[in-house]
């Protein structure tokens, strides 16, 4: 096995339109995959489509994570396997502490890989390891998940469950959306520190900018739901200074 | 005349001639002149208690108390609880103030006072500060009406909690009187549990004098009927009470918050927070009304009632009502009816939390702020845990 995620001439529709019109990509072990492209190009919902979100059909194509077909398993079980989906716009829950939520999955996901249940205290040790390592307040265990956070401490947040999920492959969707560059410092450093032979990323972004600390080994622009070129990571800086419109037009 | 009106004389017979008697004539004339309340009363539209009428019902006998101990030392610093009839005997001017109300739509509070068997009164002296709850239990018994009047005076400056609970079958036709006098301070959890053959119908009649304040959380959970009607007066100024409910209805479970609240004085606030979760072909009912009396100026009163109907079969019915007779005021109030989160809940999955368990994370989430009324672990503890426990019994 050479893979953690194959994806294999993927098409899916949302409300019967078509988004994603036949994506392959295969990310092996270790390897941080970035896609780019530009508002409308499909890459939120790609990390949808991946992650099991109702509503997103495949038509055509499979999503294999270490081999198995991913298509017909519900969100949960995806993630039991080791995928997470970093949210773009994570979700406010209010009335459900962080601390509840977050052992509640990991718990979920420790049941599913034969591992025995984390005890409150166990949990609230390792918790507040990581948060340290976010520089995050550790208040936030006990506020309701995301309600009154501000955009960097949602993002933040969603690092911080990943921290915590251990996944097997990660996917960052645009998450450096409404960070500022120290928040966005943290944050790679967060990702960076779960890089590893055993682990992959696939980061979603529009801008190059949170490439420079999340380092990609390779880089592929998404258009009209097709990735329209393929390169290693010096062709995010290309896409910075000549602009999508070039990029596709020399793609075309 | 209903079916239910032409068994009364012998649900009455034998109850004793004690002090307590021109009660029980005065409850009885009222009952028989208007029966069950019925749909056709404009408050009783939602609810229909045709069961009852069709029943054959025995009076539950007066065995035991349904209080716990007092709390320990309650009664070194100034408790004391009386059966009611014992309490009017040496108090005469108790009977005025125990006296039911007329209206057709009153008529089971009539009905309590006509059939009073089971009635205490219980006194909180003045500044007396009892830090353990009174604990109020019953569980009906199929086939019984169990007909419960409880009367308790909170003194002047005094604090306490009670915490109310009602399982079990039967019928069960209730009325709670709280007097608060100036200063007093009460903490009121109720949790009813039915089963599927029980109709629990109680009446809370609450006065609070100046700058009382009275806070109450009511559970009303389960597969049978209930309702827990309240009404609310705020008599002295600076008085203050906060009201919440949770009806949790499921199978074919009927459950109806009724609220009439009363701001009589200037200067008071009120807040209402009401929630529902209706599963299976559950139906939740919530009437909610404000009066602002003339010259209650700087009234604050707050209503919102919030519903989730989690399955194609679940009902609801809200009614709002404001009547505003002050000029000086803010007064909202707001309703609103939808289903869990398909975005909260796919958040959850995707963090590998399974479908039925963020069901009900986010269902306790719901129900929690109902519990915020409660500031006492005392209230709190047993009130979530039959929250959590009939979420689980739901989902």
């Amino acid at each position: 096995m050479n893979s953690i995620l194959e994806i294999r001439n993927l098409h899916a529709t949302v409300d019967g339109k078509a988004i994603l019109n036949g994506i392959d990509l295969t990310i092996r072990p270790g390897e941080v995959h970035a896609i780019m492209g530009p508002n409308g190009s499909g890459k939120s919902t790609l990390s949808y489509v991946l992650s099991g979100r109702d509503g997103y059909e495949v038509t055509e194509g499979d999503i294999l994570l270490d081999g198995q077909s991913l298509l017909g398993l519900p969100a949960e079980d995806r993630a039991r396997e080791g995928l997470f989906l970093a949210f773009q716009y994570p979700v406010e829950i209010p009335g459900v502490a962080n601390a509840v939520f977050l052992r509640s999955a990991v718990n979920a996901v420790r049941k599913h890989r034969g591992q025995p249940e984390l005890d409150a205290m166990t949990f609230l040790k390792a918790a507040k390891a990581r948060m340290k390592q976010l520089q995050m307040d550790e208040k936030f265990l006990q506020r309701p998940v995301n309600v009154g956070f501000s955009g960097g401490e949602k993002k933040r947040n969603e690092v911080f469950q990943m921290l915590m999920l251990e996944p097997r492959m990660m996917i960052l969707d645009e998450t450096d959306s409404g960070l500022d560059i120290d928040a966005l410092k943290i944050v790679a450093e967060g990702v960076n520190a779960l890089r590893g032979p055993e682990r992959s990323a696939l980061v979603i972004t529009h801008y190059q900018r949170l490439l420079d600390y999340i380092v990609p080994d390779f880089v592929h622009v998404l258009a009209k739901g097709r990735i329209v070129k393929s390169g290693g990571k010096e062709l995010a800086l290309e896409l910075e200074a000549k602009g999508y419109g070039e990029i596709l037009g020399e793609a075309a | 005349m209903s079916g239910f009106a032409e068994k009364l004389g012998a649900l009455a017979e034998g109850l004793p001639l004690d002090a307590a008697a021109p009660l029980r004539a005065a409850g009885l004339a009222a009952f028989r002149q208007h029966g069950l309340p019925h749909k056709r009363l404009e408050n009783w539209k939602f609810t229909g208690l045709g069961d009852l009428d069709r029943g054959d019902w025995r009076l539950a006998a007066n065995e035991a108390a349904p209080f716990g101990p007092l709390p320990q030392g309650a009664l070194a610093r100034g408790a004391s609880l009386k059966p009611l009839a014992e309490a009017v005997a040496a108090e005469p001017g108790l009977l005025e103030s125990l006296m039911p109300e007329t209206a057709p739509a009153s008529a089971l509070a009539a009905l309590n006072a006509g059939l009073l068997n089971r009635g205490w009164l219980l006194d909180i002296a003045p500044g007396a500060v009892l830090e353990q709850p009174i604990l109020f239990n019953r569980s009906g018994i199929a086939g019984q009406l169990d007909n419960v009047t409880l009367f308790i005076r909170v003194g002047e400056g005094a604090q306490a909690s009670l915490l109310e609970s009602h399982a079990g079958a039967g019928w069960y036709n209730g009325v709670l009187r709280l007097r608060l006098g100036f200063g007093a301070a009460l903490e009121h959890a109720r949790i009813h549990q039915g089963d599927k053959h029980s109709y629990n119908i109680g009446f809370l009649d609450v006065r609070l004098d100046k700058a009382a304040r009275y806070r109450h959380a009511s559970l009303l959970a389960g597969d049978g009927l209930a309702r827990h009607e309240m009404a609310i007066g705020l008599h002295g100024e600076a008085a203050e009470a906060e009201i919440s409910g949770l009806a949790l209805p499921r199978g074919d479970g009927h459950l109806d918050h009724t609220l009439r609240l009363e701001h009589a004085a200037a200067h008071c606030r009120s807040a209402q927070l009401f929630k529902n979760a209706v599963f299976d072909a559950g139906h939740a009912v919530f009437q909610g009304s404000i009066r602002v009396a003339p010259g209650a100026q700087r009234t604050d009163a707050q209503q919102l009632c919030r519903t989730l109907l989690l399955s194609d079969e679940a009902q609801v019915d809200t009614k709002p009502e404001l009547e505003i007779l002050a000029d000086d005021v803010s007064c909202s109030h707001g309703a609103t009816v939808g289903d869990l989160d398909a975005m909260m809940l796919f958040y959850m999955q995707a963090r590998g939390i399974p479908a039925e368990q963020a069901r009900r994370l986010l269902l306790e989430g719901f129900a929690e702020e109902i519990a915020q009324a409660l500031e006492g672990e005392a209230l709190l503890a047993p009130f979530m845990q039959a929250v959590t426990q009939n979420l689980e019994a739901a989902v």
